[in-house]
């Protein structure tokens, strides 16, 4: 019980030495950070790999956000209002885009279950060939088969 | 696993390529949808106007563009980070100052840009003939546009008769206004719906 505990709380101060660095970030976000978040318009590209004039005025916006004080998050909602959810690099996991988020999860289960199936049906089948060759039993198995057949005679 | 688990876990599997294919081709039309625009009024064809409604930049309200219907509309497709822009926005405020009175509205398309800037354009440049705003960058795509500016003249039908790629001059707008004038009164040469 003692040790669970001690794991619980281990588990809490990871979570939150983990958490502090994301939470300073969300409450005071670099430029840097928000370049590579958000999408240039007219290019298709991350701010940070964009020289387009469009881009150049996406900065400025985003300076003068967290000159301000804003959170990474009011900064995003404000470019979303301004150019849709197209401008986030990540599209945001409500609606139709959890779909999106889903999919590679699901794909990721559905393959790693395929993958148990195979195995599973792959080992059959040797076992299979293994008892019909009459050879590669397991010896404890080969005599608790031969008790049970002479117990079986014996009644 | 039994016969019914095996074929369930196929079909689904079948239906999750499926979806996915869906979904990439439903998006490669929706990028390609008004290409055509362009090409087709220069090969003489009138293909009817997408038509939109989006928010007034330059007042509160919305705008739908077929409420316009029955006036000739010189659509112009601008945003602020642009230079051309500004060489043509005195072009265009002269266009509508001088066609006001016949019937001629210039309606101006901010697209890409922050609204902001946007109504320090129009502010800056002293424009007064209404404006709105693109926010999801449809209206673009709908027209098959390429890049800003860009001017569409629509006639009183509705229909798309004429392009100018790149920042309109006074030339530009009078050909736009003869062939619309030309193409309400003749009969029509529609491309499409």
């Amino acid at each position: 019980m003692k040790q669970l505990v001690a794991l619980a709380l281990l588990g809490c101060l990871l979570a939150l030495i983990a958490a502090s660095p994301l939470r300073a970030s969300e409450l005071n976000p670099t430029l840097e950070e928000l370049e590579a978040e958000v999408m240039c318009p007219t290019c298709e590209a991350p701010l940070n790999r964009s020289h387009a004039p469009a881009a150049d005025r996406i900065r400025a916006f985003i300076t003068s956000r967290i000159e301000r004080g804003d959170s990474k998050t009011e900064i995003k909602e404000q470019l979303v209002l301004e150019f849709g959810e197209r401008v986030l690099a990540s599209p945001s996991r409500s609606g139709v885009n959890t779909i999106l988020w889903a999919l590679p999860l699901v794909g990721i289960v559905g393959a790693g279950f395929l993958v148990y199936l195979l195995i599973r049906r792959s080992y059959r089948a040797r076992a299979v060939r293994a008892a019909l060759s009459g050879d590669g039993l397991d010896p404890t198995l080969e005599r608790r088969i031969d008790d049970e057949l002479s117990r079986f005679d014996r009644s | 696993m039994g016969r019914r688990t095996k074929l369930g876990l196929q079909l689904a599997v079948v239906a999750t390529i499926g979806l996915v294919v869906l979904l990439l081709g439903w998006r490669l039309v929706g990028i390609d949808r008004g290409r055509h625009i362009p090409s087709d009024i220069a090969q003489g064809k009138r293909p009817a106007t997408p038509d939109f409604v989006l928010p007034r930049l330059d007042q509160e309200g919305m705008l739908q563009l077929s409420s316009l219907r029955g006036t000739t509309v010189i659509l112009n497709f601008w945003a602020s980070w642009c230079a051309p822009c500004r060489d043509e926005a005195s072009v265009l405020q002269a266009a509508w100052k001088r066609y006001e009175a016949e019937n001629v509205v210039v309606l101006g398309i901010n697209t890409e840009d922050l609204s902001g800037d946007a109504r320090d354009f129009i502010e800056r440049f002293g424009l007064t003939y209404p404006n709105v705003r693109d926010v999801d960058g449809r209206t673009p795509i709908d027209f098959g546009l390429s890049a800003v500016p860009e001017t569409y003249v629509v006639n009183a039908q509705g229909r798309l008769v004429h392009h100018v790629l790149g920042p309109v001059e006074e030339d530009d707008v009078a050909a736009g206004l003869e062939l619309a004038a030309h193409s309400s009164s003749a009969s029509p040469k529609a491309a499409g719906p």
